[in-house]
């Protein structure tokens, strides 16, 4: 299955949902094409896991590296939707505390918004 | 539906649904299939989805012909049996070909004795009409092949030149004939007898272990010999060794193994799990239902089955052209040499016999028998030859694309060094120790196939340190190993993996630092959100690694690159130890499928070695993909179009020398079949040859390429 990621604006947050596995070459695409957008320094970054079955190394340091960055310029960033089997890889590897997690798009929404 | 089955009492048919993959998988079910005593007729329709066989149930079951459709990978199996009717089929068909022979010598002699005019003896007769009627089964496929399958073949062509001499009291000429056909046929099956005789996997057999819980612990036991009920420790990477049910934990698992297709499948407890698949991510522990060799080895087999049975580019080529051969030319020179009989003979009454003779003759020149068998026996006999010795080509095209690789990626951990590197150093910080440093590592790496956590439970083993299971476990390709022990995080490997909010202390930094000026690997252990320390491994240089990476450039690859995902120091003080042309060294697996790119844009073909999960996506994408399977992942293996199942290096070199082998046969049996075809037709046309001549050199050419096939299977590397 090929990777898919869909944007979509939704007032100063940036939503990407991200389809398929994230593995492999798709996960360096993924990187390539994530630390290109974070040029334009989106304030807030929300990305809608719920279409994602997999996700591997590469994929996990594209989001670490994401969170950094974001960080540096002071946004914001979550995470939403995991499937038990992402979400499973963030709690073991350690990495759930790290980010912001959500179990829905309006909680993370919210959460990035502010209320 | 049973008095139906009574009235016709000969034949039954059965259709299964079943998805078929194009290409490879049908025609192995097809061949296959039709090898199979009484089966009769295998339809295949991809479109709808079924494999239809009619069969003879005296003969065969129901329930067994089922097996066989349902699980191609038995065909193999039920090919190889020593035993049964299969046995006495084949040696029936090698005492055919014995008294054939006798015959055609004998028929040769009276024919010749006497100066050819001992006349028509009641022996002449004899000899010649048993040889005629030895090939009517030749004759009989030929006519089935052509009403049921409107198949015009080589079979037919001969058949058609048999009855035409016969016809022409050419008794002599015709028994030959028949005989050829009957060689054809014995020694194209010989081949494959010969070759496939014993399982050609028994030597791969003890290769492969499964993990098997007894008490506590894991223990290595060979796939063979795990028994029905025992639980089986499946980790990320691993092969399932039998078939069976998820006992515990949770995964994915990749079923192209047994579906053909590549789709991933979320495992869980309760959920059904073949052998063949590979485990994708998670560990899990499966109470095994079916085992033995059959189920563990049924992935490779129908590797090696489809390969071997399915047409390589080359031999569809070869396979227009015998058509053009039969459809076109044919008719072509038997018209021309009618024209040719009526010019030269049209003052003679008998015009028509020199222009039959001449038709008959080019007909023999022409027919495609050992033009067929050019390229598939030895196709077969060097993959059987190879599987033999621990190396399974994935599909004949991989042979030639084998011999025009001219550069050649070579992974460096698992593959250039020893599989199994060992812990150089041990060094705890913040007032740590290296057994409370040990022994996280071991608890974390215990469940783990990496290369890595192998030398680390080799330590813990010398040092005694043991350490409880983790409750979960997860392992990254590339980037080391995670697990949670009563709710505290534990992990081992490279920084990034620490960077989740635990402070790095500045000594860890300067520590790996000092590790990689030295050549050595390091990594990080954390524990309770601290690192508690780091482990260093240094791995040795395979032996044999410098003398086949030499061999390989004599074979005619140019161009040695290492890549590796260690570091640059590491990686550059091995490839000039191994006089590599080029090093990639901090290589993610993108980097190393990029690496192939820019050798495609410098001109070369390249091909990848690797053994690991983070090879596989380069191993797919290269020309040829060669996996060090033995000891390596097994979706490594999957990935690659070749696996070496050995765990020596050297088997590298022997790979490709066996593939230029086989192409370099077939060039040859081509070349040579072209050559005395031609060669025939211009003899015939110029009138410089008998009918009898033009057979024998016929019945030479088969022979030779049935000998050269053999010779790839008999020869040393």
């Amino acid at each position: 299955m090929l990777l898919k990621v869909n944007e979509i604006k939704q007032g100063d947050v940036l939503i990407l949902e991200i389809e398929g596995r994230l593995h492999g070459a798709d996960s360096a695409d993924f990187q390539d094409k994530i630390m290109d957008m974070l040029k334009e320094q989106p304030p807030k970054m929300l990305f809608d896991l719920s279409g994602m079955t997999r996700v591997d190394s590469m994929g996990l340091r594209a989001f670490i590296m994401t969170s950094n960055k974001v960080k540096s310029y002071e946004g914001k960033m979550a995470l939403c939707g995991l499937q038990r089997i992402v979400e499973d890889v963030f709690d073991i590897s350690g990495f759930s505390s790290f980010f912001t997690i959500c179990k829905t798009r309006e909680e993370a929404l919210s959460g990035l918004n502010g209320n | 539906m049973n008095d139906v089955s009574k009235e016709k009492s000969v034949r039954e048919n059965l259709t299964v649904k079943l998805a078929i993959k194009q290409g490879a998988e049908e025609e192995a079910m097809r061949s296959g299939l039709s090898e199979i005593p009484g089966i009769r007729r295998v339809e295949i329709s991809r479109f709808e989805g079924t494999v239809s066989v009619g069969f003879n149930p005296q003969i065969i079951s129901r329930k067994e012909v089922e097996e066989l459709i349902r699980q191609p990978a038995r065909l193999l199996n039920r090919l190889d049996e020593g035993g049964g009717r299969k046995w006495l089929a084949s040696y029936g068909a090698y005492l055919v070909f014995v008294i054939g022979l006798v015959l055609a010598l004998i028929s040769l002699y009276l024919a010749h004795a006497g100066g050819g005019q001992s006349g028509i003896t009641p022996l002449y007769w004899v000899v010649n009409g048993t040889l005629v009627l030895l090939g009517f089964s030749n004759f009989y496929r030929a006519f089935r092949n052509l009403f049921s399958k409107s198949e015009v073949n080589a079979e037919l062509l001969i058949t058609i030149t048999t009855l035409s001499a016969m016809a022409m009291g050419l008794w002599t000429e015709a028994a030959l004939m028949s005989f050829m056909a009957i060689m054809a046929h014995t020694l194209r099956k010989a081949v494959i007898h010969f070759t496939t005789r014993g399982s050609p996997l028994n030597a791969l057999l003890g290769a492969r272990v499964a993990l098997v819980r007894s008490g506590d612990d894991f223990l290595e036991v060979p796939v063979s010999e795990v028994q029905v009920g025992q639980t089986v420790l499946l980790r990320q990477g691993m092969m399932i060794p039998v078939d069976g049910k998820i006992s515990s934990g949770m995964g994915e698992v990749l079923e192209s193994g047994i579906t053909g297709e590549s789709s991933f499948r979320i495992k869980e407890q309760g959920d059904e799990v073949y052998a063949g698949c590979v485990v994708q991510y998670g560990t899990f522990e499966m109470h095994a239902e079916k085992v033995g060799a059959n189920v563990s080895l049924a992935y490779l087999e129908k590797l090696i089955h489809y390969a071997a049975t399915r047409k390589t580019k080359r031999q569809r080529t070869v396979d227009t052209v015998a058509k053009i051969c039969m459809y076109v030319l044919v008719p072509g020179v038997v018209f021309l040499s009618i024209l040719y009989g009526q010019f030269t003979g049209w003052d003679n009454r008998d015009w028509m016999v020199p222009s039959i003779h001449l038709a008959l003759k080019a007909m023999i020149a022409l027919s495609p028998f050992a033009l067929i068998l050019a390229t598939p026996l030895a196709v077969y006999a060097g993959i059987l030859k190879a599987a033999r010795r621990g190396i399974v080509f994935k599909s004949g095209d991989v042979l030639e694309r084998m011999k025009s690789i001219t550069s050649l990626l070579v992974d460096k951990t698992g593959t250039l060094t020893c599989a199994q590197p060992v812990v150089s150093s041990i060094q705890p910080f913040g007032g740590h120790t290296v057994d409370e440093v040990l022994k996280v590592a071991v608890m974390i790496e215990q469940k783990s196939n990496h290369p890595i956590a192998k030398a680390v439970m080799r330590r813990g083993e010398e040092q005694g340190v043991k350490a409880d299971e983790a409750d979960r476990f997860l392992e990254f390709e590339g980037g080391g190993a995670c697990a949670i022990k009563e709710d505290e995080h534990y992990k081992i490997g490279s920084l990034w993996l620490m960077q989740d909010g635990r402070p790095i202390p500045d000594e860890a930094r300067a520590w790996m630092e000092a590790q990689q000026v030295s050549g050595l690997t390091p990594v990080l252990v954390g524990a309770k959100r601290r690192i508690i320390g780091g482990i260093s491994f240094e791995d040795e240089v395979r032996e044999g690694a410098a003398e086949t990476l030499r061999l390989l450039k004599k074979q005619g690859i140019r161009r040695l690159v290492m890549v590796t995902g260690d570091n640059k120091r590491v990686a550059e003080r091995l490839a000039r130890q191994l006089e590599m042309d080029d090093v990639i060294a901090e290589c993610m697996p993108s980097d190393k499928l990029a690496q192939l790119t820019r050798e495609r844009s410098q001109g070369y073909v390249p091909g990848m070695v690797g053994d690991g999960i983070n090879d596989a996506p380069a191993l797919a994408a290269a020309d040829v993909g060669i996996a060090m399977g033995a000891v390596g992942n097994d979706v490594a293996v999957q990935s690659a179009d070749v696996a070496l199942l050995t765990n020596d290096i050297r088997s590298l070199y022997e790979a490709v020398r066996i593939g230029r082998q086989i192409v370099k046969t077939i060039d040859f049996n081509i070349f040579m079949v072209f050559a005395v075809d031609i060669m025939m037709l211009l003899f015939a046309f110029l009138g410089w040859s008998t009918l009898q001549e033009t057979i024998m050199a016929q019945m030479a050419v088969v022979f030779i390429v049935i000998l050269s096939s053999l010779y790839i299977y008999a020869r040393k590397v």
